[in-house]
């Protein structure tokens, strides 16, 4: 059916999981059985369209030209100094997040097949609804339309955790949403202080991404004090909105909390889909339209990214409930992504682009285990459990790919991105910084290195305990929901019994949940260059603005003192 | 040095063969009475590897084989590590030298071991007071437990309470001043109408006066 218009393709898959919430809902009078299946099907449906969409961007013209793809544009308000369109399309830079979304959408539903006995209906429209969300913001092609997807992906989310969570739902999902929505709210100033400053220079008010980016490249805003550092408020509103959700080292302490309350389900977009918004964030339009304030900002959020990397393992390490541990793992590895991108060197920033995909896919892979061994044993307590690979043979061993992934084990995905990371890490230590930089840059890509060794360090650990050893059964259905159940509970336990017997081996839901994303590790680890070249035209188009910018302030002396003066006495 | 661990080499390895093979059977009680040889599966692939390592020496020494393969290795001639030819003579020298200090630990572990009954105590006295040193794997283990392992972990225990007090009370903080500020503005609605009446007039009467003062400056 290559008659389809690749602008129509692109907004079926956009509404199919809309459809399909309606259906849902719909057929929500019907039973727990027919939602679960209607959500998986259109989930499915989804997932084939982006998938076909995807190749077909692979295969187009546009991708080798670096053109954007399956452009969607609505005229909103077109007459006289107003361009406002509504426009979608997919470039290098979202084509492969946009098909994650719709995976790992896939891998919620599966997980959530038997987690899920309360209130079924509601559970999966919102899934789906974050689903069309999470799909929206990646093909976002103008600020108005990224801006909404952004904060429509909360929405569901919100609810989410504070209905289907664990014990301390409901603080989860209020400090989640708050905090979240407070950086963005930040970052919409910043974005409309960019709209407004372009449409002075240029005379037309246009939300259009790229042509903002060409705008703010022919006018940038001011970096010097005439200007009031304009340029640099705006990289720090922006860096508010975005900073939050990465997260960044010190502003990630909403991440453990929300990983832990929600629903497996939740939990798989969460770290899947969510913290990767923060990134790309910074990739379309900090370091695109503010290059100059990037490359001032770049060695300190460099640095906090490292910090965010030591923390995060550090405090992983200590954790006594595994996913709050694999939580803290996931603080960790986004200080890669963010240590990769603000080296402003183009093989880091590739690999911090790929290890977007890789760190969604393995801790979408974690989470999801994790929540299935809490659907057996009812506690995520590492002291509780033990010795599972003996009956779970299956279960124990797609947690020890989605371990290997995590830590970065050559041969899988994670270890492309970290390598590439590192090196291009280096790369900017040993030759792009200038001699007062580099002892600071040399250190920090050195503890990142030692941050690798504290990643497989807490992650076998806590593997070893768990899956190794001798064999440990909490007491089964007893009050060992967690942690402490407050009184104030609200009624109803909200997840319900899985029906599983302790010692079952993965289902065929769970199985079917993993074995696409397993799939994926091996691809990305043995033949990533099929990921990377797709997105290499528009990283490094991306990056080339504050690269140079940043390479110019390092060949400064470091204080610009005037020439003397010489006067004349007479 | 490198002769002297040759010699060790030796000595350690046929202590334990000696002490294995030779001497009075002893067999521990899960094995029933004696011992059995290894079923085929085992003792084929050790035949295999057998053969060669008997012959490995002599041939490659003879036929320099794998010293013609190494240095073929591009990083060696992009190094430019120069290959220095030894003369034939130095080779057998060494070699002999190695053979014999083999040879002494083979004797020693002979005469500690061949035959006699194996003897644990043996070796701990002649260790003497450094076996405690040996036996704990020269301590390494706890050196690196001590400077790596547990400060590590201190730190990491330090870094969850700063996690949890300084950086999430701050972000808990930040939520408590909405909360206190409204606490203290609610008070203005006390729901009294007198209160709401009085604020009326008071505030009709401001405007009155500060009009006036407009009017006649």
């Amino acid at each position: 059916m290559n008659g389809l218009s690749p602008s129509l393709h692109l907004l079926l898959v956009l509404v199919t999981p809309l459809v399909g919430a309606a259906v849902a809902w719909v057929l929500g009078a019907r039973g727990r059985e027919s939602v679960r299946q209607s959500a998986a099907v259109t989930a499915l449906l989804t997932l084939v369209a982006a998938g076909w969409l995807v190749v077909r961007y692979l295969a187009s013209p546009e991708a080798t030209a670096g053109r954007p793809y399956a452009v969607v544009t609505f005229p909103w308000l077109v007459d006289g100094m107003f361009d406002v369109r509504l426009s979608l399309g997919l470039d290098g830079l979202s084509i492969w997040l946009f098909g994650l979304s719709a995976l790992l959408s896939l891998t919620a539903v599966l997980v959530s097949w038997e987690a899920i006995q309360e209130r079924p209906v509601g559970f999966y429209v919102l899934l789906l609804v974050l689903e069309a969300a999470m799909l929206g913001v990646f093909a976002a092609r103008d600020v108005i339309l990224f801006y909404v997807f952004f904060e429509f992906t909360l929405v569901p989310l919100f609810f989410l955790i504070g209905i289907w969570g664990h014990d301390e739902r409901r603080k989860a999902a209020v400090k989640f949403f708050l905090y979240t929505l407070a950086g963005s709210v930040l970052a919409f100033l910043g974005l409309l202080t960019i709209v407004l400053w372009n449409a002075s220079h240029t005379g037309t008010v246009t939300f259009d991404i790229d042509a903002l980016t060409a705008g703010l490249a022919a006018h940038p805003l001011p970096m010097n004090a005439q200007g009031g550092w304009l340029q640099m408020i705006v990289f720090v509103a922006l860096f508010a909105g975005f900073a939050i959700k990465v997260p960044i080292v010190p502003f990630h302490t909403w991440l453990p909390l929300a990983h832990v309350e929600a629903p497996t389900g939740g939990s798989v977009d969460l770290a899947g889909i969510l913290l990767k918004l923060g990134i790309y964030g910074f990739l379309r339009f900090s370091l695109p339209m503010l290059p100059d304030a990037a490359a001032a900002a770049a060695p300190w959020i460099f640095g906090l990214g490292v910090a965010g990397i030591i923390y995060g393992a550090l405090v992983a390490l200590v954790q006594t409930d595994l996913k709050r541990l694999i939580a803290y793992s996931s603080v960790s590895h986004m200080g890669y992504c963010v240590m990769g991108l603000f080296a402003l060197e183009p093989v880091a920033v590739e690999g911090a682009t790929l290890q977007l995909v890789n760190h969604g896919l393995s801790s979408a892979g974690l989470f999801a285990l994790v929540g299935m061994i809490y659907d057996r044993y009812h506690t995520r307590n590492i002291a509780s459990l033990g010795g599972i690979a003996a009956k779970a043979p299956w279960l124990a061993a797609l947690f020890m790919l989605f371990t290997f992934s995590s830590i970065g084990l050559p041969g899988l995905n994670g270890f492309v991105g970290e390598f590439m990371i590192l090196a291009g890490s280096f790369q900017r230590a040993w030759a792009g910084v200038s001699p007062a930089w580099q002892a600071a840059y040399l250190t920090m890509a050195l503890l990142a290195v030692a941050g690798v060794v504290l990643g497989a360090w807490y992650m076998l650990w806590a593997v070893e305990r768990v899956l190794f050893g001798p064999s440990r059964e909490p007491p089964q259905g007893s009050a060992s929901h967690g942690h402490d159940s407050h009184a104030s509970h609200g009624g109803h336990d909200a997840h319900g019994h899985a029906s599983h017997a302790a010692t079952d081996d993965l289902a065929w839901h769970e199985l079917a949940a993993l074995l696409p994303l397993a799939v994926f590790v091996f691809w990305i680890g043995l033949v990533p260059a099929t990921f990377l070249e797709p997105t290499a035209g528009a990283v490094r188009g991306i990056i080339r603005p504050s690269a140079a910018a940043f390479a110019d302030r390092m060949n400064e002396p470091a204080a610009a003192v005037p020439a003397p003066q010489v006067v004349a006495i007479p | 040095m490198s002769l002297f661990t040759a010699g060790l080499t030796a000595f350690y390895t046929f202590r334990a063969v000696f002490m294995t093979f030779t001497g009075p059977t002893r067999v521990p009680e899960e094995a029933g009475h004696h011992a059995h040889e290894s079923p085929p599966v085992m003792t084929v692939p050790l035949v295999i590897l057998a053969v060669p390592s008997a012959i490995a020496g002599w041939w490659l020494f003879s036929t320099q084989w794998l010293a013609h393969f190494l240095s073929a290795t591009p990083s060696f001639s992009a190094l430019a590590i120069a290959a220095t030819a030894t003369p034939h003579a130095f080779h057998m020298d060494l070699a002999i030298q190695g053979t014999l200090a083999a040879a002494i630990g083979i004797v020693i572990a002979a005469i500690g071991h061949l035959g006699r009954r194996s003897d644990g105590p043996q070796m701990e006295r002649f260790l003497g007071p450094l076996q405690p040193f040996f036996a704990n794997r020269c301590y390494i283990d706890q050196l690196y437990t001590g400077l790596f392992v547990r400060p590590l972990e201190g730190l990491a225990l330090l870094a969850a309470l700063f996690d949890r007090t300084v950086i999430d009370g701050l972000v808990n903080g930040f939520a408590r001043v909405p909360l206190a500020l409204g606490g203290v503005v609610r008070r203005l609605q006390g729901g009294l109408l007198q209160r709401y009446a009085l604020a009326g007039v008071m505030g009709v009467l401001t405007i009155v006066l500060v009009l006036a003062w407009q009017l006649r400056g």
